[in-house]
């Protein structure tokens, strides 16, 4: 445990510049997007007060509100995860490249040390998304004079944030030089994103054929089935996209028309139950490698 | 007492998809308190095997056995720091093996590194990384120490300062392995030589037990007397410690004159074992 401890407080030391860069890019990409948010907001909203009722547009507003929320977190994991992903490779494949690790390894064991850093992406990826919904909250005041609560928003973010901060990690410990992390980090990202978004319109455009075909209209459990299960697993290659599991708790999927969008594919439970999946792979995936590349070679006869 | 067993280390890097076999069957012990050197020409599989038996690279088969208690020290030959300070970069190492911070301040000094504390690694010059690389290495006591290459890149000065630590090391009865391409330096400190080519160890030369050496003489070398290279004046011959003042009278009684009667020096045994053969 006091092993562990020292790694972990030496670990967060070593992360002190990374971190500064992430909580740079976090507060640039966060204020523009809580601003853009809050303004489209505040124009719905007298757009809207014009033409209604001063209590109709109050129960529109919240499920506005909600909306501008789930934007801003779509798009902030969108631009964050391009600097999230690279910057936790490089954070990680530092020290495999000039055989720090190897030579930490030599006092202290390799569960500990790994276990170390796992928890600085965990708490590094709480403070980024605490961060995020903090300029919200700010700035969404500052607009609209409007408080708004990043619950539970953050409870859904910060696993994914954290899901690619692993995935970083695992390109990180993949790729022993750091330089190659970076690159392969952001390219992975983009990919994962362009196949989320292809699989995303193939899938919506096939379910508007198919639901205009049917005179009936397909309730929630109907639509689900009959999306494309091509479409829906490409679709979730993207941790991004579990942020949909905020549809059905901010309770828009009895409030709008079903598109993707507004609904949850896998419901909400299934998205529970990816999202941990998404955590548990990566995990076992990185542990499983760096357990490898560190290999115990001195048999130690004492 | 064995310190150290390597046992058949082999190892195969992929270069391109074309396979390059770095070791192929190393075996070789080495006993406590002694220095060992490893020699040979680039490429030959040295920083394989130092890093094999530092515990850095898995070997394709073999095993390193280890009858000291860990943790062994290690030097590399281009020390590699994290990207913190020089004091944070020890004080990381000390608090794993929990030693005070009391004992790592002295040490600071003692390496000349005391005014570098609040440095980064990457700001100091190679000759005070190689001292850094080395306090954090024998920050812990090591019972083995690994030096890759501890002399390469220093100036005489540091060298000299380098040569009379591992000496001191050596006194103490720390287990020493050395790769090291200065024979010069080498010679003084270890018991053995390794030499290495093409991944194999093709001799093993143990100099606290006998002697290379070389003989400058005039008249005729009597042929009792057996060598391993011999031309009109002079003549390298292999000869137990003991034996040298039994050698150097029968070559007097024999009418031989010694000019010179010095031990030969590693690059005469390098140039006998090597040849002009380097697997470059």
């Amino acid at each position: 445990m006091n092993k562990f401890l020292t790694n972990l407080k030496y670990g967060w030391s070593l992360f002190k510049i990374p971190m500064f860069i992430l909580l740079i890019m976090c507060a640039i990409v966060s204020v523009v997007l809580a601003y853009n948010v809050s303004e489209q907001y505040n124009l719905w909203y007298f757009n809207y007060l014009s033409t209604h009722t001063l209590a109709e547009t109050q129960a529109a507003a919240i499920f506005s509100i909600k909306a501008a929320r789930l934007d801003f977190w779509s798009i902030f994991l969108f631009y964050m995860s391009f600097f999230i992903a690279p910057i936790y490779g490089y954070y990680l494949s530092q020290d495999e490249e000039n055989e720090m690790n190897g030579i930490l390894i030599m006092h202290t064991s390799k569960n500990s040390l790994l276990f170390s850093r796992i928890v600085v992406l965990l708490c590094s990826s709480l403070i980024l998304s605490l961060i995020g919904g903090l300029i919200l909250i700010f700035l969404f005041y500052s607009v609209n004079g409007v408080f708004i609560g990043i619950y539970p928003d953050i409870f859904v973010v910060f696993p994914i944030v954290f899901i690619f901060s692993l995935l970083g990690a695992l390109v990180g410990v993949s790729f022993k030089k750091k330089h190659w992390a970076i690159v392969v980090a952001i390219f992975l990202v983009l990919i994962l994103f362009l196949v989320h978004n292809v699989a995303h319109s193939m899938g919506d455009n096939y379910m508007s054929a198919f639901m205009g075909k049917h005179t009936s209209s397909l309730n929630l459990g109907e639509y689900r089935a009959h999306y494309p299960l091509l479409w829906k697993t490409l679709i979730f290659v993207s941790p991004q996209a579990l942020i949909e599991i905020l549809n059905p708790v901010f309770g828009f999927e009895s409030w709008n028309s079903y598109s993707t969008s507004s609904i949850s594919l896998l419901g909400f439970w299934g998205d529970v139950v990816l999202m941990l999946l998404w955590i548990i792979l990566l995990f076992a995936a990185l542990y499983l490698i760096f357990s490898y590349r560190h290999r115990n070679v001195l048999e130690v006869m004492r | 007492m064995e310190a150290v067993k390597v046992a058949n280390i082999k190892k195969t890097y992929s270069r391109w998809l074309r396979p390059v076999k770095a070791l192929r069957g190393v075996s070789f012990k080495i006993e406590k308190g002694t220095s060992v050197g490893l020699v040979g020409p680039n490429g030959a599989g040295k920083s394989t095997l130092v890093k094999i038996m530092a515990g850095l690279l898995y070997p394709d088969s073999g095993k390193v056995y280890l009858y000291v208690n860990p943790p062994i020290g290690y030097v590399q030959e281009e020390p590699t720091f994290l990207d913190t300070t020089v004091y944070k970069n020890i004080a990381y190492i000390a608090e794993l093996n929990d030693i005070p911070h009391s004992e790592t301040e002295p040490l600071f000094e003692k390496f000349g590194l005391s005014d570098k504390k609040d440095k980064l690694p990457s700001e100091l010059s190679h000759g005070q990384k190689k001292r850094l690389a080395l306090l954090r290495a024998l920050l812990y006591k090591p019972e083995f120490l690994i030096l890759d290459e501890p002399f390469s890149g220093l100036d005489p000065s540091v060298a000299l300062w380098m040569k009379k630590l591992i000496q001191k090391l050596k006194k103490e009865k720390v287990t020493l392995f050395i790769s090291s391409h200065n024979l010069p330096y080498l010679m003084p400190i270890v018991d053995d030589v390794i030499f290495i080519n093409k991944g194999k160890i093709i001799h093993r030369y143990p100099l606290h037990r006998e002697y290379l050496v070389k003989v400058i003489f005039q008249g005729k070398w009597p042929e009792s007397v057996e060598t391993e290279e011999i031309s009109s004046n002079k003549a390298i011959l292999k000869v137990k410690r003991e034996k040298i003042p039994e050698l150097i009278e029968n070559l007097m009684k024999n009418n031989v004159k010694l000019y010179e009667f010095s031990p030969a020096g590693l690059e005469e045994i390098y140039e006998k074992i090597y040849g002009g053969r380097y697997s470059e």
